[in-house]
């Protein structure tokens, strides 16, 4: 490709990057003020982030397209928040493990609304199924792992590993998507709490 | 006028046909009225007789479906502080049992509630309900000093309701008898650790 098709391509990326920033912005805001997301259409979407529905599919193919770029996105960034508690140490505290999944709490609210959107466009798109799907097994893997290796080193309790990780992943997700909608902002720490202690007495403190 | 008795013989039907069709990935969301009218052996047209949507459907029998997953959640409910594990996996286990035929139905719940507000209203109502009785045995027990009195009562029976709710439901392998009894041990091993195993 030469220079200049090159520096075509990289604007074009860029002004698309752009757009789906704002109509992601427009998305959130949209959803803050208590739009359902069934009733974020495109046309609303576009209309609030300033740009015709015609600049719209220019760039995009539809909501679910703007979504999936976003979750690709954002998927690298809430994998290694997860990071803290995987490498969770024989040594580590009932603190260290709250710490520790309290930056997870805090990165799935920071994107509670997308992450929401993102579920409810699943369940009518196999693709964006698929790859909401495959990170939250790729979540589970990594909790498999941690506690197979926990195992081994004789911190974690002996039980069966890919279906505590499974349960724990369906608990923390649904709590997670249904405390984007419910919880206020108070019931945070109880919920940090709540969440803490289970993790903490199946896996590191058990009998 | 379509009457009660003919609207009950047409869920009757309805039913097993959705669960015939809510295998592995395949969502209530995308599943057409024709497709389960098909599958039910009937009319597209009959289904319109009854329900003005798919979302009235499931409004219209979710309310039984979940008072009856519920029932067998009694015998959990009951235990006290100190029942052994094997007390707990029993207990789950017909929790299980008593989930089970309702299961492609819940999913269907599940994911009418998050655009239908009389399906949201009747799942959180029984979710409540669930948490309730849940948070109730825990003060039990902490008053009886045989639960842990570290754990609060409310926000714990929240997290593990809620966590037997969307598993039974959403993890596939409880639908398949050789991966059930593995996740029925887990399960059961967080409730015993998290709620029955006694102060430190």
């Amino acid at each position: 490709m030469s220079t200049r098709g090159r520096r075509t391509r990289q604007a074009r990326d860029a002004r698309r990057d752009d757009i789906r920033r704002a109509l992601l912005l427009s998305i959130e805001q949209l959803a803050a003020e208590g739009l359902p997301f069934a009733d974020i259409t495109v046309d609303r979407v576009a209309s609030r982030a300033g740009i015709s529905r015609a600049k719209f599919y220019v760039y995009f193919h539809d909501m679910a397209d703007v979504l999936q770029a976003w979750f690709e996105a954002v998927t690298e960034e809430l994998s290694q928040t997860t990071e803290p508690w995987f490498r969770m140490a024989p040594a580590s505290s009932k603190e260290d493990l709250r710490t520790a999944l309290e930056t997870m709490q805090a990165a799935f609210r920071t994107h509670a609304v997308l992450l929401g959107a993102l579920h409810d466009t699943a369940l009518h798109d196999p693709d964006v199924r698929a790859g909401y799907r495959s990170f939250i097994q790729r979540q589970i893997d990594a909790l498999t792992d941690h506690i197979e290796r926990g195992q081994r080193d004789g911190f974690i309790a002996s039980l069966p590993a890919r279906e505590t990780a499974e349960w724990l992943a369906v608990m923390a997700e649904r709590m997670q998507r249904e405390m984007a909608t419910g919880a206020a902002p108070e019931m945070l720490e109880q919920h940090l709490d709540a969440f803490t202690e289970i993790v903490w007495r199946t896996l590191y403190a058990a009998r | 006028m379509p009457s009660a008795a003919s609207q009950s013989r047409l869920t009757g039907k309805l039913l097993p046909a959705l669960q015939r069709l809510l295998v592995g990935q395949a969502t209530f969301t995308e599943l057409t009225i024709g497709h389960l009218m098909a599958e039910a052996g009937m009319s597209r047209r009959t289904f319109y007789v009854y329900f003005e949507d798919k979302a009235a459907f499931i409004r219209e029998v979710a309310g039984l479906a979940l008072d009856d997953a519920l029932t067998s959640c009694e015998s959990l409910w009951s235990l006290p502080g100190g029942a052994s594990k094997a007390e707990v996996r029993a207990a789950i286990c017909e929790m299980a049992d008593g989930y089970a035929p309702h299961r492609s139905l819940m999913r269907a719940v599940s994911e009418t509630a998050t655009y239908d507000a009389g399906v949201r209203e009747a799942y959180l109502d029984r979710l409540t309900y669930a948490s309730d009785r849940m948070e109730k045995q825990i003060l039990e027990g902490q008053r009886a000093g045989d639960m842990d009195a570290g754990i609060d009562a409310a926000t714990t029976a929240v997290w593990l309701s809620t966590m037997l709710a969307a598993g039974f439901a959403d993890l596939d392998a409880m639908a398949d008898p050789e991966t059930r009894a593995a996740h029925l041990d887990a399960v059961a091993n967080i409730v015993w650790q998290t709620m029955f195993r006694g102060p430190e």
